[in-house]
C-alpha cells in the first residue's frame, strides 16, 4: 500500500478543533506530594500530568480549594506554578503474558533494558475484590515444595498466607521456593513478586537466582526500591495484584507475593502524614486496615461460573523481635487466611525453615491438600505437638519410660527430616514419600547422624525400583494401600543398612 | 489552625463574599474585622492574600508563536474578555514553538489552538499513543 494511504487511514477519524483542557497550577510541593489549586472536575485517583517536567501523579486528596497528588517519579522539575493536565483516566498498568519473564516498576514500565513491554490490555490498578457471589471454597492446593507447609500448613489456590517473622529469618526464602516449585506444577500458577521497599542489591540476587532456576519464564517481578518515591512503594503491591488479576479473570491461576507490606504500610503512613490526613495509632492513617484488607480482597479462587480462574496472595510482614502483637502484623493476620510464623529461636537452632508449627496455621487446613498429603500427614501435626511437649518435659527428668524414651527419639528424627535448604523445594510426590517414611517407619531405629542420609536414600530408591508409586501420586493425587506397602517393603531393605 | 491555613481560609471567604456581593464591600470588611477579633493583627494578610487570588482568578494568558501589533494585541485581548467571564487582565507571551495558531491558559482551563497541539495530535494518532 502507498505510504500516503497508510497514513490517511491511520489518521482516519482524527479531530484536529482546537481543545480544551482542564489545568490547574502546583502551589506546593513537599517529599513527592503536590498541592494543586484549579483542576475543579478531577476525581479522585485520576492521573495528571505536570508539564514541561514529564511527570506524572496521581490524585489522593479532594480538598475544598486545593487537590493532593503524589508524584510519580522525580520532583525535580515540578516547582510552585507548574501547570497540571487532567488526564480523564485512573490509574492503569499493561497487563497479560507479556509482562512474563520481565521486571518493571508500579507503572509498568520495564527496568530489565529487554525493551517494550507489549501489552494488548491495560487494567486498572485499584479494582474491588470479587463479591461472594464469584468466589468458591478454595480446595485446589497449592504447592510450596517445602514439607513442612505443604505437611502442616497447607495452601490453597485462591488463599492468603501471611509468612511473618524478624529479618533474616528466611521469609522471602519461603516466598522464593514456592515460586521456584511452580516449574514442578501441573497447573503451573503465573507468579507475580513484588519487591516492595526491598533493597536493589536484594532483588537483583532474587532475580538472578529465579532465572539460574529457571522460573523467570513464568514470573513477573514489580519493583519499588527504597530510594524510589513512597508513591511507587505504597502502588506497588496494587501493580502486582492487578498484573495477577489479569490472569485469575482470564480462567488461569496466579501466585502473587508481597514483600513486604510492612514497608507498604510506612509509605502510605509518609504520604499521609505529608497529605495532613489524621494520625492515629503509632502515627498510622486510619485507614491503614482498609489499605490491607482492600489488597488481599482481590485474592480469590472463582466460582466456575467466573472460569475458576484464581490469585493466591503470600503476604510477607517484618516483625520487631518477635513481636506478632504489633499494630500491621495483627491487622494482616486477621485479613490473611493463615500465617507461617519464622521463630529466631528455632533459627537459631538450625531449625531451616524456622516455622514455628505452634503459631502457625492454614485456615483453609488439609481441605487444601491432595488426598496423598492429607492420608500421610495427618497424625504429623498432633504427634509434633507432643514430642514438643514431652522434649519440654524431659529436660527437667532423666527417668524416661521406654514409650517417652521412643517419642522423643521419633520426634527428633521427624524434626529432622522436615528440615530443608534454601531453594531445594521438593515436588511433591517426593514430599509425600519423606512424609510417609516418618510417619510410617519407625525411623527411631535410624541413628540420628544418619536421617539425612536415610532420606535421600529412600527417595532415591523408591524413584529408581518403583517409579509408577511417584508417578500415581503426581498423576492421581493419591496412593493406594498396594503403593504404601511396596514403600514400606523399600524402607525396610535400607533400614537394614543402618543397622536397624 | 496554623495561621497560615487560617489566613488562606478567612482570604478564600473574603473573595468569594466580595465577588458574590460586590456592592456590599464596606460591610463585608466590617463583619471580617469583627469576627477576627483579637486575631485582626492578620487582617494585613488576609489582604494580600486576596489580591493574590484575585491576580491568579481574573488573570490570562496568551501564548502567541510571534510578535503582532499593539493595536492587533489590544484587539484579541478585547475579544477574550467578552468571551472569557470574569478575566480582567491577559497578559501575552511570546512562544515561537507554537508555530502557528494560539494558545490561552486562565486558572481552570488551557485552550489549545496552535500548530504545535494539532501535530502533536497527528504524532500520538500515528505511533499510537492514547
Amino acid at each position: 500500500m502507498d505510504i500516503i494511504e497508510q497514513f490517511k487511514k491511520q489518521l482516519q477519524g482524527l479531530d484536529v478543533s482546537p481543545e480544551t483542557e482542564e489545568v490547574g497550577e502546583v502551589t506546593e510541593v513537599k517529599d513527592g506530594v503536590v498541592k494543586i489549586s484549579g483542576l475543579k472536575g478531577v476525581e479522585n485517583f485520576e492521573m495528571v500530568e505536570f508539564d514541561e517536567a514529564g511527570v506524572m501523579g496521581l490524585v489522593l486528596n479532594l480538598e475544598e480549594y486545593e487537590v493532593g497528588a503524589v508524584i510519580l517519579g522525580s520532583d525535580k522539575n515540578i516547582k510552585e506554578g507548574t501547570t497540571v493536565k487532567r488526564t480523564k483516566k485512573v490509574f492503569s498498568v499493561p497487563v497479560g503474558e507479556g509482562l512474563l519473564g520481565r521486571v518493571v516498576d508500579p507503572l509498568g514500565r520495564p527496568l530489565d533494558g529487554k525493551g517494550e513491554i507489549k501489552a494488548k490490555e491495560h487494567l486498572p490498578l485499584e479494582r474491588k475484590g470479587p463479591s461472594v457471589i464469584e468466589r468458591q471454597a478454595v480446595t485446589k492446593p497449592l504447592h510450596t515444595g517445602i514439607k513442612m507447609i505443604d505437611a502442616l500448613i497447607p495452601i490453597g489456590r485462591g488463599q492468603r498466607e501471611l509468612i511473618i517473622g524478624d529479618r533474616g529469618l528466611g521469609k522471602t526464602a519461603i516466598a522464593l521456593d514456592a515460586i521456584i516449585n511452580q516449574k514442578n506444577e501441573k497447573n503451573r500458577p503465573y507468579c507475580i513478586y513484588v519487591a516492595c521497599g526491598q533493597k536493589k542489591a536484594k532483588v537483583r540476587r532474587l532475580i538472578a537466582t529465579l532465572e539460574k532456576e529457571g522460573a523467570m519464564e513464568y514470573t513477573t517481578v514489580v519493583c519499588a526500591f527504597p530510594d524510589d518515591p513512597a508513591s511507587f512503594v505504597f502502588l506497588a503491591p496494587f501493580a502486582g495484584a492487578t498484573i495477577g488479576e489479569y490472569f485469575r479473570d482470564n480462567k488461569q491461576d496466579a501466585l502473587v507475593v508481597y514483600d513486604d507490606l510492612t514497608r507498604q504500610a510506612w509509605a502510605w503512613r509518609e504520604i499521609s502524614l505529608i497529605l495532613r490526613r489524621p494520625p492515629g495509632r503509632e502515627a498510622y492513617p486510619g485507614d491503614v486496615f482498609y489499605l490491607h484488607s482492600r489488597l488481599l480482597e482481590r485474592a480469590a479462587m472463582m466460582s466456575d461460573e467466573m472460569g475458576g480462574g484464581s490469585l493466591t496472595a503470600l503476604p510477607v510482614i517484618e516483625t520487631q523481635a518477635g513481636d506478632i502483637s504489633g499494630y500491621i502484623p495483627t491487622n494482616v493476620i486477621s485479613i490473611t487466611d493463615g500465617q507461617i510464623f519464622l521463630d529466631s529461636t528455632l533459627f537459631r537452632k538450625e531449625q531451616k525453615p524456622a516455622i514455628n508449627i505452634g503459631t502457625s496455621v492454614s485456615r483453609v487446613g488439609s481441605s487444601a491438600q491432595m488426598k496423598a498429603t492429607k492420608k500421610v500427614a495427618g497424625r504429623l501435626k498432633l504427634d509434633l505437638a507432643q514430642f514438643q511437649e514431652l522434649e519440654r518435659f524431659s529436660e527437667f527428668t532423666e527417668e524416661l519410660d521406654p514409650q517417652t524414651k521412643k517419642t522423643i527419639e521419633r520426634g527428633k528424627r521427624m524434626r529432622m527430616l522436615l528440615r530443608q535448604p534454601d531453594l531445594a523445594p521438593l515436588p511433591i510426590e517426593k514430599e509425600v514419600i519423606v512424609i510417609f517414611t516418618g510417619a510410617n517407619s519407625d525411623i527411631e531405629e535410624v541413628p540420628m547422624d544418619k536421617i539425612k542420609e536415610f532420606e535421600t536414600e529412600v527417595v532415591r530408591m523408591v524413584e529408581l525400583e518403583k517409579p509408577e508409586i511417584m508417578k500415581e501420586i503426581r498423576d492421581t493425587g493419591d496412593m493406594s494401600d498396594a503403593s504404601k506397602n511396596a514403600v514400606l517393603e523399600v524402607i525396610k531393605k535400607i533400614k537394614k543398612g543402618y543397622g536397624a | 489552625m496554623k495561621p497560615e491555613k487560617e489566613v488562606s481560609s478567612w482570604a478564600r471567604a473574603l473573595y468569594l463574599a466580595i465577588e458574590e456581593n460586590p456592592g456590599k464591600s464596606k460591610d463585608i470588611f466590617a463583619n471580617l474585622k469583627e469576627s477576627l477579633g483579637k486575631k485582626e493583627f492578620l487582617l494585613s494578610s488576609i489582604l494580600k492574600k486576596v489580591e493574590r487570588i484575585c491576580m491568579k482568578e481574573k488573570r490570562a494568558e496568551l501564548s502567541l508563536p510571534y510578535d503582532i501589533s499593539e493595536k492587533e494585541k489590544k484587539e484579541i485581548k478585547d475579544k477574550i474578555k467578552e468571551v472569557v467571564k470574569g478575566i480582567e487582565k491577559v497578559d501575552d507571551v511570546l512562544d515561537e514553538s507554537l508555530l502557528a495558531g494560539f494558545r490561552l491558559k486562565t486558572k481552570d482551563v488551557l485552550v489549545k489552538a496552535s500548530l504545535k497541539d494539532v501535530l502533536t495530535k497527528l504524532k500520538n494518532k500515528i505511533y499510537g499513543y492514547n
